[in-house]
C-alpha cells in the first residue's frame, strides 16, 4: 500500500498506527449514506430582462440586446463511491449566446468520455455604418446610384453629400461554436491513453481596411466589413506511462485551419486620381482584393516526462517537433480589370513550411537539507523552410505592371527563422524556519535570420527572499537585473528583400528603407530592472491584509545618437487587499489596484529630399518625441452572507475601473505638435444576488447586473464617415451606456 | 520530556494488541475494516464531518478506484497515521502531529510531495519546474480537496477568484476596456496557462507564446508570404493578454506603437499629434484617426497576397 503523507522522505511524519484502536474505540460510528454529499444536482430556470441595447455590455456575456432572456443552468452529477461509476451534465447560460453544455461519463480509474458544446458571441461596435452592400460576404459592391468620390470633393460636406445617402447599418459581431469530444482510458500497468477532438466554427463580421493607392501620397481607403467564416479542427492524442519514480508521455497535436473565403473583393468608391497609373483603378471599374487568412496546418509530436532518481532529486525532459504548412493558391497580383500582368507570378502558391523543435531539460535537487538547486535548458527552434522568390507587386490594385526589377516593387519574401538557447540556474536556501533566500541566473541567447539583428544575448541576475515574519505575517521581495545586447545591427531586410538592381540605383546615403538609426525594441540593447514586493498579514483570524507591488524599468541603449524607437518603458502596479470575515457566514473583501505604464520614444520626420540627412547621427530638424502615460485604477468591494435568518443568502460585488490614456507628442524640430486629449474610460459594475430558500431543496434567486460605462476616444469621437479626406470611416461612436439586467429564477436541488 | 498521563498510557497499552494486529493487516483490510470496525475515515468523521462529507463526495472518496485515498487508508493516506494519535488525544490544532495542509509552518514542498505521490504524472509532470513550486505555493493553496466537486479552481466560473487572489494585477486588468472574456467566464486562466508547470514561458500550455495563441487564433499562424517579424516572433511584442486600455489588447496605441519600429520617408516617420484631430483642431489625419495605420496597412499579422509586402493586401 502506498502511503502519501507517510512517505519515508517526509521527516515530519513518523507515526505508527498504535492509536488506531484507541480512536476506533472512542469515535462513534456513523453511516456515510446518511450524510449529505457535496455532489449535488441542481437545475435553475428563470427569466431575465435587459433594459437597453448595449453592444459593449454584451461584449461576451450574451446580454447585448434589450429584452427578455431565459435563465437556464443545470448541474446533474452522479458518483457511486463503491463502483466508481460517475456521470455529469453541466450547462451554463443555456438561454444566452454564451452557453455551454458538457457531458461526462466514466468509471473512475478506468475510463472517461466527454462531450461539450460551447458558444461565445463577441459583440463589436454596432453604431457604425458602411457604404457597401454584401457585408458578411466575400464580395462587396457599391449601392446603385452611388457616383463615386472625386478629387474635387475636397470638403467633408461634399464627400458627405456623395456618401451619406447610401450608408447602411454595420453590425460587427463574431461567434464561435465549439464541439468537443474526448476519451481517456487506463490501460493497466501504469499506461493511460487519451484523445481530445475540438471542432470550432467561427463566423461573423469584423472591420478591416481596404485601400487603393501605392504610396503615402495617393491612398484612398474605406473601412470595410470582412467576412469571418473559419473552421478549426484540433486533435490531441496521448499515450502516457507513470510510476511513482518516472512519468512519460508521448503525444500528437494536430491543428487544421480552414477559411471558407480566400479573399475579399470590393469596389473602389473613389474616382480615378492622378497617382494611380492603372487607368481603370478608380470608380466604377476599380476592384480591390484582400487575401484572407489562408488554410494552414500544424502537426506536432512530443514526448515529455520526469524521473526521480532519489527522493530529493527530480529530472524532467521535453522534446517536441512540429511542422506548420500553408500552400493555398496565390491570388493574382491585382484584381482590377485592365491591369494586365506582364510578368507571371514566380510560384502558384507559397509551399510554406516551418519546422519547429522544442527541447527542455531540467532538474531540481535538494542537495543539502537547506539547499535546493534548480536548473533548466531550453532550445526553441523555428526553422522556416519556405521557398524564397521575387515578386513584382502591384501597389494596392492601382498601378500599372512593372517591367524590370530595378524598382522597389521587386520584392523577395523573407522567411523568418529564429533559435533560442535559454539556461536558467537557481539556488534556494532555507536560512531558518520560514525564511528562504533565492539567487538565480538566466542566460538567454536568440539567433534570428533575415532580421536586423542576428544574435542577442541577455544575462539576468535574480535575488529574492521570502519570509514568514510571524505565524500570521508573510512577505517576499525580489529583484532582477537584465542586460540584453545585440551583435551588430544591419539592415538585412532591405538588403534581402529589395532587388540588387534597385539598391544599385540609390546613393550610399539613401540605400535604406527604414532609418538606420532605428533600433527595434524587441531586440535592441536593453537594461531591465524589476522589483517585486508583497506582504500579507492576518492580525486576527478574521482579517487578512495584503500589499503587493511590481515595478520594472526598461532602458534601451544604442551606439547610435540619437536612438530612434523606444527609449524607455516603465511599469508600476500596486495593490492593497483586505478581507474580513466577521462571522462564520459573512465574508467581505475590498481591493484597490493602481496600474501605470509609461514609455518614451523618439523618431524623426523626413521626406525623400531629406532622407540622406535623416539617416545621419546627430540632431535633425525633424526630430520628435512621444511620451505615453497609461494609467488605470480599479477598486473592488464585495460581501456575501449565507444563512441569514436561516433561509437567505445574498451578496454584492461592486467594481469601479477608470483608465486614462495620455499621449504627449513633442517636436524638437520643425514638426508641428499639438496636444491630444486624454482618452478616458469609466466602468462601474454592480452585481447583486439574493437566494431565498423556499423548501429544503428549492430556492428562489434574484440576480441583478448593473453597469455604467463611458468612453472617450479621440480616434473615433467626432469622426464622421467622411471626416478624413482619403478614408471612408464608419462613424461609429465610442460606447456610453447604463444597463441593468434583472433575473428571477427557481433553483431545485435533487437530493 | 512530555509526561504521558498514566490513564492514557494504560489505555494505549491496553489497545496495543489490537493495534499491532492492524499494523500487520493487509492494505485492503485497512481500507475496508471488518464488519463492526470503524475505518479511519469514520474516526475522523466524528469531529470533521464537513471535511469528511466533502472528501467522500469527491474523487478522492471513491472506494471503487484503487488509486484513491479511500482505497489506501482514507484520511490517513494524506494526513498521515499521526491523525490517529491526533484523534486519540482528543484532537485540536496540531495535536498528535497530524499532517495538516493548512499549517503555515509546513513547507509547501512537503505538502506538494504528499499530493505528488499520486499526482506527479499528467499535467503535473513539470510541477517542480513551475513558478508556483518555486514560490512556495502548495497544491492546497489553490485546491480544496474537501469540497466535493466544488473545488473552485476547477470550475470555470470561479477559477479566476482563486488565481486572482494572488495575481492581483491581472484581477484588475480583466476589467479594462479591452480584455479576453475572463470575467465573463468564457476564457479561464488555465485556457492559456498550465498552473502545474510547463516548459513554455510563463507556464503557458504550449511551448511558446505564439503556439498558445494559435490554439484559438489559428488564422494568424501562417506561414505567410509576407511575414511581419515581431508578430511571428512573439505576439506579446505588441499585445498584452489580460487586459488593456488600448483596443485590441495593445500595449500602446497606433500610430506610435508602429513608429517604435518604423521610420521610413514621408508618412511612416511623420509626427502625429493634435494636428491630425478632426476640424476645427486639426486636419483629420488618415494615419491618426479611426484605425490609424491599419486604415490601410490592415494585414499586420501577415499577408499571403503576392502584392502584399506592405501589408495592404
Amino acid at each position: 500500500m502506498r502511503r502519501l503523507a507517510n512517505n519515508p522522505s517526509n521527516g515530519i511524519l513518523k507515526r505508527n498506527r498504535l492509536c488506531l484502536a484507541v480512536a476506533i474505540a472512542l469515535v462513534p460510528v456513523a453511516s456515510y449514506a446518511q450524510q449529505e454529499a457535496l455532489v449535488s444536482s441542481e437545475v435553475e430556470l428563470g427569466a431575465g430582462y435587459v433594459n437597453k441595447d448595449a453592444w459593449k455590455f454584451g461584449g461576451y456575456n450574451g446580454l447585448g440586446d434589450e429584452g427578455a432572456y431565459l435563465i437556464g443552468n443545470i448541474e446533474l452529477r452522479s458518483r457511486d463511491r463503491e463502483t466508481a461509476r460517475w456521470w455529469g451534465l453541466t450547462g451554463t447560460n443555456l438561454g444566452l449566446s454564451s452557453r455551454n453544455l458538457r457531458f461526462d461519463l466514466g468509471t473512475q480509474g478506468s475510463y472517461r468520455l466527454w462531450a461539450e458544446y460551447d458558444q461565445l458571441e463577441k459583440r463589436g461596435n454596432d453604431t457604425g455604418r458602411t457604404l457597401f452592400n454584401g457585408a458578411g460576404s466575400s464580395s462587396l459592391t457599391l449601392p446603385a446610384g452611388f457616383a463615386g468620390i472625386a478629387t474635387t470633393d475636397t470638403t467633408q460636406a461634399l464627400r458627405a453629400a456623395k456618401v451619406d445617402p447610401f450608408l447602411q447599418k454595420l453590425d460587427l459581431r463574431q461567434e464561435r461554436q465549439n464541439y468537443v469530444a474526448g476519451l481517456s482510458a487506463r490501460l493497466g500497468r501504469g499506461w493511460e491513453a487519451s484523445a481530445n477532438f475540438r471542432h470550432e466554427k467561427k463566423d461573423g463580421i469584423k472591420l478591416t481596411g481596404g485601400v487603393f493607392g501605392n504610396s503615402g501620397g495617393n491612398p484612398r481607403s474605406s473601412l470595410i466589413p470582412e467576412p469571418v467564416d473559419y473552421e478549426t479542427n484540433q486533435l490531441e492524442a496521448a499515450l502516457a506511462y507513470a510510476t511513482q519514480k518516472m512519468q512519460f508521455k508521448a503525444s500528437y497535436y494536430l491543428s487544421l485551419f480552414n477559411n471558407d473565403n480566400t479573399s475579399l473583393t470590393w469596389q473602389n468608391p473613389y474616382r480615378q486620381i492622378a497617382g494611380w497609373t492603372a487607368a481603370s483603378a478608380g470608380f466604377p471599374t476599380g476592384i480591390g482584393q484582400l487575401a484572407l487568412p489562408p488554410e494552414n496546418q500544424f502537426h506536432q509530436l512530443a514526448i515529455n516526462g520526469g524521473y526521480n532518481p532519489t527522493q530529493t532529486t527530480r529530472l524532467g525532459y521535453t522534446l517536441s517537433i512540429g511542422r506548420m504548412t500553408q500552400d493555398e493558391p496565390f491570388l493574382p497580383y491585382a484584381a482590377t480589370p485592365g491591369i494586365v500582368i506582364n510578368t507571371p507570378l514566380p510560384r502558384s502558391s507559397l509551399d510554406g513550411q516551418v519546422n519547429t523543435t522544442l527541447a527542455n531539460l531540467n532538474f531540481t535537487s535538494r542537495v543539502l537539507p537547506r539547499l535546493t538547486l534548480r536548473g533548466s535548458y531550453r532550445f526553441d527552434d523555428r526553422d522556416d523552410r519556405t521557398p524564397r522568390a521575387q515578386y513584382l507587386y502591384i501597389g494596392a490594385d492601382s498601378q500599372s505592371p512593372q517591367s524590370g526589377v530595378a524598382t522597389n516593387r521587386a520584392r523577395t519574401n523573407l522567411p523568418l527563422s529564429h533559435q533560442q538557447n535559454l539556461v536558467k540556474l537557481d539556488a534556494d536556501y532555507r536560512l531558518f524556519a520560514g525564511t528562504k533566500l533565492n539567487a538565480g541566473y538566466d542566460y538567454d541567447q536568440i539567433r534570428r535570420e533575415l532580421e536586423e539583428v542576428a544574435k542577442t544575448k541577455e544575462h539576468t541576475l535574480r535575488f529574492g527572499v521570502r519570509r514568514s515574519i510571524a505565524e500570521n505575517v508573510t512577505g517576499a521581495v525580489s529583484y532582477a537585473r537584465s542586460q540584453r545586447r545585440y551583435d551588430g545591427y544591419h539592415d538585412i531586410p532591405f538588403e534581402e528583400s529589395f532587388s540588387p538592381e534597385y539598391r544599385a540605383t540609390l546613393t550610399a546615403a539613401t540605400a535604406w528603407d527604414n532609418n538606420p538609426l532605428m533600433r527595434k525594441y524587441n531586440f535592441s540593447d536593453r537594461d531591465r530592472d524589476r522589483l517585486k514586493f508583497n506582504v500579507s498579514a492576518s492580525p486576527q483570524q478574521s482579517v487578512t491584509l495584503g500589499l503587493s507591488a511590481d515595478y520594472y524599468k526598461d532602458q534601451h541603449e544604442s551606439e547610435k545618437n540619437p536612438l530612434l524607437g523606444r527609449q524607455e518603458a516603465k511599469g508600476t502596479t500596486y495593490t492593497l487587499d483586505a478581507a474580513f470575515t466577521p462571522a462564520e457566514k459573512v465574508t467581505t473583501h475590498a481591493y484597490y489596484t493602481h496600474d501605470n505604464y509609461k514609455s518614451r520614444q523618439q523618431n524623426r520626420s523626413f521626406a525623400s529630399a531629406t532622407k540622406a540627412a535623416a539617416g545621419l547621427e546627430g540632431p535633425f530638424a525633424g526630430d520628435w518625441f512621444v511620451g505615453v502615460d497609461n494609467e488605470a485604477d480599479t477598486f473592488g468591494v464585495g460581501f456575501k452572507l449565507t444563512g441569514f435568518r436561516g433561509r437567505i443568502d445574498f451578496g454584492a460585488d461592486l467594481t469601479y475601473t477608470t483608465s486614462t490614456g495620455h499621449v504627449d507628442p513633442q517636436s524638437v524640430g520643425t514638426s508641428t505638435a499639438l496636444p491630444l486629449p486624454e482618452n478616458i474610460t469609466r466602468l462601474t459594475a454592480l452585481q447583486l444576488f439574493a437566494k431565498y430558500q423556499l423548501q429544503k431543496n428549492a430556492w428562489a434567486k434574484l440576480s441583478l447586473l448593473h453597469q455604467k460605462y463611458k468612453e472617450s476616444d479621440w480616434a473615433w469621437d467626432n469622426v464622421r464617415p467622411t471626416e478624413m479626406a482619403n478614408v471612408i470611416s464608419t462613424g461609429q461612436l465610442p460606447p456610453d451606456y447604463t444597463v441593468t439586467a434583472l433575473g428571477l429564477s427557481y433553483i431545485y436541488r435533487f437530493q | 520530556m512530555r509526561v504521558v498521563p498514566r490513564l492514557d498510557l494504560l489505555r494505549m497499552l491496553g489497545m496495543l494488541g489490537a493495534a499491532l494486529l492492524l499494523v500487520a493487516a493487509s492494505p485492503a483490510a485497512l481500507a475496508q475494516p471488518a464488519p463492526g470496525k470503524a475505518s479511519p475515515e469514520e474516526v475522523c468523521k466524528g469531529c470533521h464531518l464537513d471535511y469528511f462529507n466533502g472528501y467522500a463526495a469527491s474523487k478522492h472518496g471513491v472506494k471503487g478506484d484503487e488509486r484513491t485515498p479511500a482505497s489506501m487508508g482514507g484520511c490517513l493516506a494524506c494526513h498521515g497515521d499521526a491523525a490517529l494519535e491526533h484523534a486519540a488525544k482528543g484532537g485540536g490544532k496540531g495535536v498528535g502531529g497530524i499532517f495538516s495542509f493548512s499549517n503555515p509552518k509546513v513547507p509547501a514542498e512537503e505538502k506538494a510531495k504528499v499530493c505528488l505521490t499520486c499526482h506527479q504524472s499528467g499535467a503535473r509532470v513539470n510541477w517542480q519546474l513551475s513558478s508556483h513550486a518555486n514560490n512556495d505555493v502548495a497544491c492546497s493553496s489553490c485546491h480544496s480537496v474537501h469540497a466535493g466537486d466544488k473545488d473552485k479552481v476547477r470550475i470555470k466560473a470561479t477559477q479566476f477568484e482563486v488565481c486572482g487572489s494572488c495575481h492581483r494585477t491581472q484581477r484588475a486588468q480583466i476589467n479594462y476596456p479591452s480584455h479576453h472574456p475572463i470575467k465573463e467566464g468564457k476564457v479561464v486562466c488555465s485556457s492559456c496557462h498550465q498552473p502545474h508547470g510547463s516548459v513554455g514561458p510563463n507556464m503557458l500550455v504550449k511551448g511558446t507564446v505564439n503556439e498558445t495563441c494559435y490554439t484559438c487564433h489559428a488564422e494568424k499562424r501562417g506561414p505567410f508570404l509576407w511575414e511581419h517579424p515581431p508578430v511571428r516572433e512573439d505576439c506579446t511584442n505588441c499585445h498584452t493578454p489580460h487586459g488593456s486600455i488600448n483596443t485590441p489588447l495593445l500595449k500602446a496605441r497606433g500610430p506610435w506603437l508602429c513608429q517604435q519600429c518604423h521610420s521610413a520617408q514621408f508618412h511612416p516617420s511623420t509626427l502625429y499629434s493634435g494636428t491630425g484631430l478632426p476640424p476645427p483642431t486639426g486636419n483629420a489625419a488618415q494615419q491618426l484617426l479611426a484605425r490609424s495605420c491599419l486604415n490601410c496597412h490592415t494585414q499586420v499579422h501577415g499577408s499571403n497576397h503576392p502584392s502584399g509586402p506592405r501589408w495592404t493586401r
